[in-house]
């Protein structure tokens, strides 16, 4: 554990007591500050359950209900979000980057990856599960199978979700009470479905955050250990992200407050492809 | 949101600007990347005109522009299109397809600050 986690898990403890002393928020002042009131957490919780329905609510342990929360909304959950790439196979490297057509009068156009091999992702994953597939499972005998020719003919789509496998996450969001924001928990699973550890955890975490805002700490309303990012700044971002979309000349509503922090989240998870809905738009 | 290459360019030249490059590199999107109006701390890029593969999510394009910024972790880098932010698993492809201008382009903004911790 480093300095800084240690520090975070310090600061939470205290936190816990802080939080019990800190009266729930009343009145709504999210466009002043980025804070949400648990009312607002709620309205704006429905709101992302009812776009992105594989976000649900849950009520979690009984001993660890929030009084001033809906019983059976006391935060949201989305189970089993694939996660296919490591942060490490995000990484740009601009040794392919070239600058094309540079006396156009616009000083030219950054090629961001001049020379790529136009690869086909999908043949290429698919390529690699076959492969494994034959390596390590030797009770698989196609005569026995005794397949219909027809069965052979597998297509692209199907092979890829029954053979490849990837590490899945379940995220949750609970309500700070003491931060008075949205707050993300994340536990994930290898491609056998096992639990994560911390170091594996944290090879889909943005090295950027890694540390500094992701702390292990008991969920706040299950009974487990989870990762959580640190919700010590999400009203500040919060507040930025709603000046600089009015400042485009648009309003931002109340409910539309967590698919907003869902997507500043994903600068910590970028390779975690839970929903927001693509077709959401400010 | 205004863009600085807009007013600097006919709607003509533009067209035949977007049309040109996308002849010469038909798996690639032209994009147009502008600081927001209203943001302060970063640095302006040395280039607007990228052209960017279009299975490229716009993850891995805010980690182009990031390098190109230098920016220190812990820097928070936003990315606007015309519409909103778009998510970080659509790729170039999809946001040209759903947000390009007329002139052929796709057009977006960053702003930034500090944030987490």
């Amino acid at each position: 554990m480093s300095l800084q986690n240690a520090w975070n898990s310090v600061k939470s403890v205290g936190l816990d007591v802080a939080e019990s002393l800190t009266p729930v928020l009343k009145t709504s002042k999210f466009r002043e500050t980025g804070v949400l009131t648990p009312d607002e957490f709620v309205f704006a919780g429905d709101h992302l359950v009812s776009t992105c329905p594989t976000w649900k609510w849950g009520s979690g342990e009984s001993d660890k209900l929030k009084p001033y929360l809906p019983k059976d909304k006391q935060f949201l959950i989305t189970k089993s979000v694939p996660c296919h790439r490591r942060c490490k196979d995000i990484e740009y490297n601009n040794a392919f980057e070239k600058l094309v057509d540079d006396e156009d009068g616009d000083g030219g156009w950054v090629d961001t990856h001049h020379g790529e091999v136009t690869e086909n992702v999908d043949a290429v994953e698919v390529a690699e599960a076959v492969v494994s597939d034959e390596s390590d499972d030797e009770a698989l005998d196609m005569e026995d199978m005794n397949l219909e020719d027809e069965d052979l003919v597998v297509p692209v789509q199907r092979m890829d979700d029954s053979i490849k496998k990837t590490r899945t996450y379940d995220l949750s969001i609970t309500y700070d009470k003491y931060y008075q924001t949205p707050r993300l928990w994340l536990t994930g699973y290898n491609e056998e479905g096992l639990p994560l550890n911390k170091d594996r955890i944290f090879e889909d975490l943005s090295q950027e955050h890694a540390n500094k805002t992701v702390t292990f700490e008991q969920h706040s309303s299950l009974n487990s250990q989870q990762c959580s990012v640190h919700p010590c700044r999400h009203a500040e971002v919060m507040k930025k992200l709603i000046q600089t979309v009015q400042e485009g000349g648009r309003v931002l509503e109340v409910h539309e407050y967590i698919l907003i922090f869902l997507k500043f989240i994903q600068a910590v998870i970028p390779t975690i492809e839970y929903d927001f809905t693509k077709s959401f738009h400010l | 949101m205004r863009s600085e290459f807009k007013n600097r360019k006919t709607f003509e030249d533009r067209a035949r600007d977007s049309a040109a490059i996308r002849d010469q590199h038909t798996n690639k999107v032209p994009v147009i990347v502008e600081r927001s109006s209203s943001e302060k701390s970063l640095p302006i890029l040395d280039k607007t005109k990228f052209l960017v593969p279009d299975h490229v999510t716009v993850t891995e394009l805010i980690r182009v522009l990031r390098r190109r910024l230098n920016l220190a972790p812990g820097q928070a880098f936003f990315l606007l299109s015309d519409r909103g932010l778009p998510p970080g698993t659509q790729t170039l492809a999809e946001l040209w397809e759903s947000e390009h201008d007329e002139d052929g382009f796709l057009y977006v903004f960053y702003a930034a600050q500090e944030y987490f911790g």
